[in-house]
């Protein structure tokens, strides 16, 4: 876990000095104390992108565990009670109809993937069968069906010159966007559901376990689920709102945190935030620094991510049981 | 005389999919009406609709019967009957698992509940946890209502060892008993060096303190079972609720968690366990319950309640009790 720590505080302090300013590749501090621009460049610029890379990672590594855990199942992630689906249907409608104002984007986004998860509970609670974890997933599933549809809607009525490319790069997510003020905005959001979240990662081990084991643990299943949930879904929503969609970070890092760190949540859970902000860091570096015009963030998480993903389902150690 | 440990009071609980209990009309009850003026015996009474007629009076009990005068109308004209002194009705369903359901068990006892599939073992158990809320009548775990717990408080006094438990990631031994202690820690709290040690010779006492980091996917079902005895056991609890501990076990393992079981008996945990087994039943319990219909048909020792009378009709099968060396053995033919 130290190593894993220095390692992401080394390419942390490297992403900052990493660009294609002035040249591809490596900022030297030489530079950096002759060169105004540059200086202005790193912190206004690469500071908050390294900022907002680490945040969104840590976000989406810990939601992921945080929803494999209290679903009992290793192949759900934070997208999955509609979050991910109503926040990008939130800044579809944004970018239509409000102007494409950013803020009005985001707001809309953070608005539309809480609605996401309040409609997946309510519709959960409707349903007539099954237990509170099947309801809770068919739920999310159709909810986020019906945002995907609405999303279809909007980019077929959107102006395929001026909005269309704008909710594709949305949905495809990146931080090209990102600047202090935006992070500073989610920063009090985000840290509340990590401190959360963080805090009871030894408690989140009981959640995985049947409801009348929880209770007779003296815990209460439903509501510390809710807490939990409602942790993860908050700083997720809020880093999607700046980020747009970035897939695959969810589901595959809680794996590859399990496999280094042990199931319990106690040292797999920090570890799944590391490993988060690690990957994602990673991502941004490359995706900045490979091409001049930056391919999003979503794109290649999401390349590296499923064949990741590939590689570690077929291997040989894997086991899931279910 | 002590108060009981765990005492349910004319317990009643269905799995209903909706509807307002409070709309309920009672369904069966016992009156006793004054002597001088009719039975001298009490009534059984089963309602239909909102009235019920009394036995071999021709009156009639309204749908919420208390003491009063019973009514009856001949042709067309209303006219009093005997009084009722006394009335215990039991607001229940056709649908109910339990129907007023009532026993008692004292500290350091050990009771097992025995009954045909669905007779609502299982239920009566989640409703001791206090993860099941009766429906009628209380259940009152050492001289408070069980609900009237906080979380904790009650996970110190009592813990369930369910009958299988899907574990759905590959932890630890150590790891998986250690979330036992969770009722002993504050919300934000980890285990620490004392937990561990507990933990560690709760493992030891089962049996599986071998390497307490292997996995517990290489357990066998025998070894499983005794693992979430472990896990029980760190939970250091006054009573323990256990759901047919010996099901799917072979005769070794059914005789080791007998014995351990009867150990912790001796150390003055207090059992009350669900069983389809009369022989563990017989070996381990000081008092049975054998339950029919959502009531104790009979509560005893061993020998009162494991009757070959009793068991035939219970199970609606042939049986027959036999004793070889003072133990009791069932036979079926």
């Amino acid at each position: 876990m130290l190593r894993m720590a220095l390692l992401f505080l080394c390419v942390a302090a490297l992403s900052l000095f990493l660009g294609r300013y002035p040249t591809t590749g490596f900022l030297s501090p030489a530079m950096l104390a002759r060169d105004e621009l540059a200086r202005t460049l790193l912190l206004n610029l690469r500071l908050p992108r390294v900022l907002t890379a680490i945040l969104l990672g840590t976000c989406l590594g810990s939601s992921g565990m945080v929803f494999q855990m209290i679903f009992a199942n290793p192949l759900v992630e934070p997208g999955f009670l509609g979050v991910s689906q109503g926040a990008a249907f939130g800044a579809g409608l944004g970018i239509i109809f409000l102007g494409n104002n950013s803020w009005l984007v985001q707001a809309c986004a953070a608005l539309f993937a809480f609605a996401g998860l309040l409609l997946s509970y309510l519709l959960a609670h409707r349903i007539r069968f099954g237990g509170w974890i099947l309801r809770l997933v068919l739920a999310g599933i159709s909810i986020s069906a019906l945002f995907s549809a609405g999303v279809g809607i909007l980019k077929y009525i959107a102006d395929p010159l001026g909005q269309l490319p704008e909710i594709t790069f949305w949905l495809l997510g990146g931080l090209w966007s990102v600047n202090w003020s935006r992070v500073l905005a989610i920063l009090p959001v985000v840290l509340a559901g990590l401190g959360v979240i963080f805090g009871r990662r030894w408690r989140l081990n009981l959640l995985a376990l049947s409801d009348e084991t929880v209770h007779s643990l003296g815990a209460k299943p439903g509501r510390e689920r809710i807490l939990l949930l409602a942790a993860a879904v908050a700083s997720t929503a809020a880093v999607i709102s700046v980020c747009g969609v970035v897939g695959w970070i969810g589901l595959i890092v809680p794996h590859v945190s399990r496999r280094l760190f042990g199931v319990d949540t106690r040292f797999s859970l920090p570890g799944s935030m590391l490993i988060g902000a690690l990957f994602t860091l990673l991502c941004d570096d490359c995706v900045r620094v490979a091409m001049a015009a930056e391919i999003p963030l979503g794109i290649l998480t999401s390349l590296i991510g499923a064949a990741f993903f590939l590689v570690l389902m077929t291997s040989k150690g894997m086991k899931v049981q279910r | 005389m002590k108060d009981p440990l765990l005492a349910f009071n004319e317990v009643t609980f269905g799995y209903h999919q909706s509807g307002n209990r409070k709309e309920e009309s009672w369904r069966e009850g016992i009156i006793e009406i004054d002597p001088e003026q009719g039975r001298s015996e009490p009534a059984v009474v089963r309602s239909k609709g909102s009235r019920a007629v009394v036995p071999k009076t021709g009156f009639t009990v309204s749908k919420s019967p208390g003491p009063g005068a019973l009514e009856q109308t001949v042709a067309g004209q209303k006219r009093s009957g005997p009084v009722v002194t006394s009335v215990q009705c039991v607001h229940s369903r056709e649908s109910d698992v339990l129907r007023g359901l009532s026993f008692s068990i004292f500290s350091g006892s050990a009771t097992a509940v025995l009954g045909p599939n669905g007779v609502g073992k299982t239920t009566l158990l989640f409703l001791a946890l206090g993860w099941l809320k009766a429906q009628g009548g209380e259940v009152v775990l050492a001289g408070r209502p069980v609900h009237t717990y906080g979380q904790s408080e009650r996970g110190r006094l009592m813990s369930l060892v369910p009958q299988r438990e899907h574990i759905p990631f590959e932890y630890s031994l150590l790891e998986y008993v250690l979330l036992g202690r969770a009722p002993h820690l504050r919300p934000l709290e980890m285990p620490g060096e004392e937990d561990r040690r507990i933990a560690l010779d709760s493992l030891k006492r089962v049996g599986l303190g071998e390497k307490p980091t292997r996995s517990i996917n290489r357990l066998s079902s025998g070894e499983r079972q005794l693992l979430l005895l472990a896990r029980s056991l760190v939970q250091r609890p006054r009573l323990l609720l256990l759901d047919e501990p010996t099901s799917h076990l072979d005769v070794g393992n059914k005789k080791r968690i007998v014995d351990l079981l009867k150990g912790m008996q001796s150390e003055g945990i207090t059992l009350l366990f669900t069983t389809h087994d009369p022989q563990v039943a017989a070996s381990l319990a000081d008092q049975l319950l054998l339950m029919r219909r959502g009531v104790v048909a009979k509560a005893g020792a061993p020998e009162e309640v494991l009757t070959t009378d009793l068991l035939t009709e219970t199970y609606g099968v042939e049986v027959r009790v036999v004793k070889v060396d003072g133990e009791i053995v069932i036979l079926w033919t």
